[in-house]
């Protein structure tokens, strides 16, 4: 079980609600990949062109709700909206993230610290999304954040784990779950972070934007669950060179002598 | 959680059997494992990998190379007083043992600066007793702006302080404290520890915790091998050592591998640890972890010191005196321990220079701003 | 009856004067239990809705729930 605040989880694969053709879809692909915590957005409404109530069949669905700080461009903004989005929801749980640049949809680590700090004050549970940085998840951590989020590559890219190496020293590091969000294209890569140490890792756009939804969220939660299976019994070692117990004593020979 | 809580979570009944059955599959995976993991720590600490100190240590030169290149770093003990509080049945200064007591004056001090400092040094590891109320706070504030006049990196090794108080010293330059556990088993400590502050095994335990977030910049870690199993306290040490990297990362690390030595009324070791013993021990911190700074004292011989060199020592201590006064009239005989290494600091560096090695006689100066 | 003013998400309306927030919502057929309700720049609590009367000129913002990653 992957506990995160005082949630448990027995799915570590969480999902994104976006780019669906419907919420039909939506709904569908939702259940078929077991997730129990999935992402939605906060939006000023459209009063003329009203509005789908998607929340209303998530809700019923029984999964966990985590309301995103999309569309924040600063710190001030995000927490604003993530004050809206807990009075919406009732949850105080919110995946903090604010990019600024429309372009690459980076994550902005100094506005992202500083709303985090605010937000952990605030009693929020805050899970921020941001760059695979080992220093900003430790400071992160040190504010309170109930776990962190660093990208694979940039959102929607699929373009898998370019931040493997990175990953690992956070994974190493954290004493907070870390989920590894964005970027993760192919159920092998889910794969590859589960079996990299990854408590969970978030896919959206791989979903939505597959030909079959419902289809590549079974095989995502396949994926994951492998991944964390493999993780746990233990990859065997890559072995560099033969370990011989007796080669040229050139080292320790002082101790016979 | 406090690292009190974390150890007495751990089963020390459940390690020693995992130490002691350890297979040379497990010794062959750990050596070629990653970084960090305890259970490879355990693995290479065990019986069983007394069989592969060569491979280990082919791997722990190259990863010291990598990591810390040629350099090793040079410091000398400075011992302010031998007054204790503490009844400590291995150590010199112990309160019973009938011996000239002194603290160090600033005149006295000074004079002990002024034959260290030509050597070359400018590292210093400020020594004591333990004796709260004659050698406390007041003291050490007092002494250290003079000290840090004249040593750009001033590490101590005293007794255990308040939060508030290390906080005081880190102002006035404190840039290391050395703090050894002397063992990780209670029994064993309440047995070797008979009277005075030192009894309290808890409050030792947890000082890292304390030292850390006063911005200490390196602290080091120590047990006292051969009070106990040293494998099962060595492995202790690494828990120890995970649980600091994690929390407190801000800080260097170092640890200290010394060897119970005869010295005035003391004891002999419960268990022996060997020269290929204590190979293993720096072979294992090192391939445990790749940054973590390893010293060695006079305490070992000149050969053992200088064919240790090459595995994973990143610091050593050369022409040390371990008693108060000792660099100005060095015929005192009453020293903390027996000292085996006796050349000159200029003796040793030009044995590091013949091996390969650069002599470096500074730590980190940590003095872009302030302090000066 | 007076009617007053106010701008709901960009649009003026009109509402009874002693109207509150909760009854301008319940005019504007909006689903209560998904939006937040921002007016001046701060969110207004549901729980005070019903005791807050609307006041001409008011700036009414209302924020709801989208799809989402």
């Amino acid at each position: 079980m992957l506990t995160i605040g005082d949630s448990q989880f027995s799915s570590r694969l969480f999902t994104g609600t976006g780019k669906f053709a419907s919420a039909d879809q939506m709904l569908a692909a939702l259940a078929a990949s077991g997730s129990q915590l999935v992402t939605l957005a906060m939006k000023r409404l459209d009063l003329k062109a009203g509005f789908d109530d998607i929340l209303a069949p998530i809700r019923q669905s029984g999964v966990k709700l985590l309301p995103n700080t999309s569309g924040a461009r600063n710190a001030k903004e995000a927490i604003f909206v993530a004050e809206l989005a807990r009075e919406v929801l009732g949850t105080s749980w919110v995946k903090l993230e604010i990019h600024p640049d429309p372009k690459y949809l980076m994550p902005d680590p100094i506005e992202t610290f500083n709303a985090a700090k605010v937000l952990c004050e605030r009693g929020f549970t805050v899970l921020p999304y941001v760059h695979a940085d080992p220093v900003l998840c430790r400071n992160l951590e040190s504010v309170g954040c109930a776990a962190v989020m660093p990208l694979g590559s940039p959102i929607g890219s699929n373009r898998g784990l370019e931040t493997a190496a990175f990953l690992k020293m956070i994974i190493e590091q954290a004493n907070v779950p870390v989920v590894v969000d964005a970027g993760i294209g192919s159920p092998s890569q889910a794969m590859a972070a589960m079996e990299m140490g990854a408590s969970a890792v978030l896919v959206n756009t791989a979903i939505a934007a597959s030909r079959d939804p419902v289809k590549m969220a079974l095989c995502f939660a396949d994926a994951v669950s492998t991944g964390r299976k493999a993780y746990e019994a233990g990859l065997a070692q890559v072995h560099q060179r033969a370990i011989g117990t007796s080669p040229q004593q050139a080292l320790t020979a002082f101790l016979s002598e | 959680m406090s690292f009190f809580d974390t150890l007495s979570g751990l089963s020390r009944e459940q390690l020693r059997m995992a130490l002691y059955s350890t297979t040379a599959a497990q010794v062959e995976a750990a050596i070629e494992g990653e970084q960090g993991n305890l259970d490879h720590l355990l693995a290479m600490l065990s019986p069983a990998a007394e069989e592969y100190l060569e491979p280990m240590a082919q791997r722990a030169a190259a990863l010291t190379r990598q990591r810390f290149g040629h350099n090793i770093g040079l410091y000398l003990p400075l011992y302010l007083s031998n007054l204790c509080a503490n009844e400590c049945d291995y150590c010199g200064f112990t309160m019973s043992n009938k011996l000239k007591r002194k603290v160090l004056s600033h005149d006295e001090l000074a004079a002990e600066m002024a034959v260290i400092k030509p050597q070359g040094f400018d590292s210093i590891l400020l020594v004591s007793g333990e004796h709260e109320t004659k050698v406390g706070i007041d003291y050490f504030a007092d002494i250290l702006p003079l000290v840090k006049a004249e040593f750009s990196h001033v590490a101590m090794e005293v007794q255990p302080l308040s939060s508030e108080h290390y906080g005081i010293l880190v102002e006035k330059g404190l840039d290391a404290v050395m703090l050894y556990q002397e063992t990780y088993d209670p029994e064993t400590y309440r047995r070797h520890h008979l009277r005075g502050n030192k009894q309290d095994y808890g409050y030792r335990l947890e000082s890292p915790e304390r030292i850390a977030p006063a911005g200490v910049d390196k602290i080091g870690l120590g047990v006292l091998l051969g009070l106990d199993d040293w494998r099962m306290d060595a492995l202790l040490m690494g828990y120890h050592l995970d649980y600091l990297e994690r929390r407190f990362w801000r800080s260097r690390y170092s640890i200290s591998l010394p060897r119970l030595r005869p010295c005035v009324g003391g004891i002999t070791p419960k268990v022996q640890l060997t020269d290929k013993g204590l190979v293993q021990l720096i072979c294992a911190f090192r391939l445990f972890n790749e940054q973590l700074e390893i010293s060695l004292s006079t305490r070992e011989t000149p050969s053992l010191r200088d064919n240790l060199l090459g595995l994973g020592i990143t610091q050593m201590s050369a022409g040390s005196r371990t008693e108060p006064g000792g660099y100005v009239n060095p015929a005192a005989q009453l020293d903390q321990f027996e000292i085996s290494d006796e050349r000159s600091a200029a003796e040793v560096a030009s044995v590091l220079r013949s091996r390969g090695f650069t002599p470096v006689w500074k730590d980190w100066e940590a003095g872009w701003i302030g302090t000066n | 009856m007076s009617e007053i003013s106010l701008s709901l998400n960009g649009q003026l309306i009109q509402v009874p004067a002693n109207a509150s927030l909760l009854s301008m919502l319940e005019d504007q057929q909006i689903t209560l239990d998904s939006v937040a309700l921002v007016r001046a720049g701060e969110v207004v609590p549901k729980s005070l809705w019903a005791l807050t009367l609307c006041e001409a000129g008011d700036v009414i913002e209302l924020f709801g729930v989208v799809a989402g990653g």
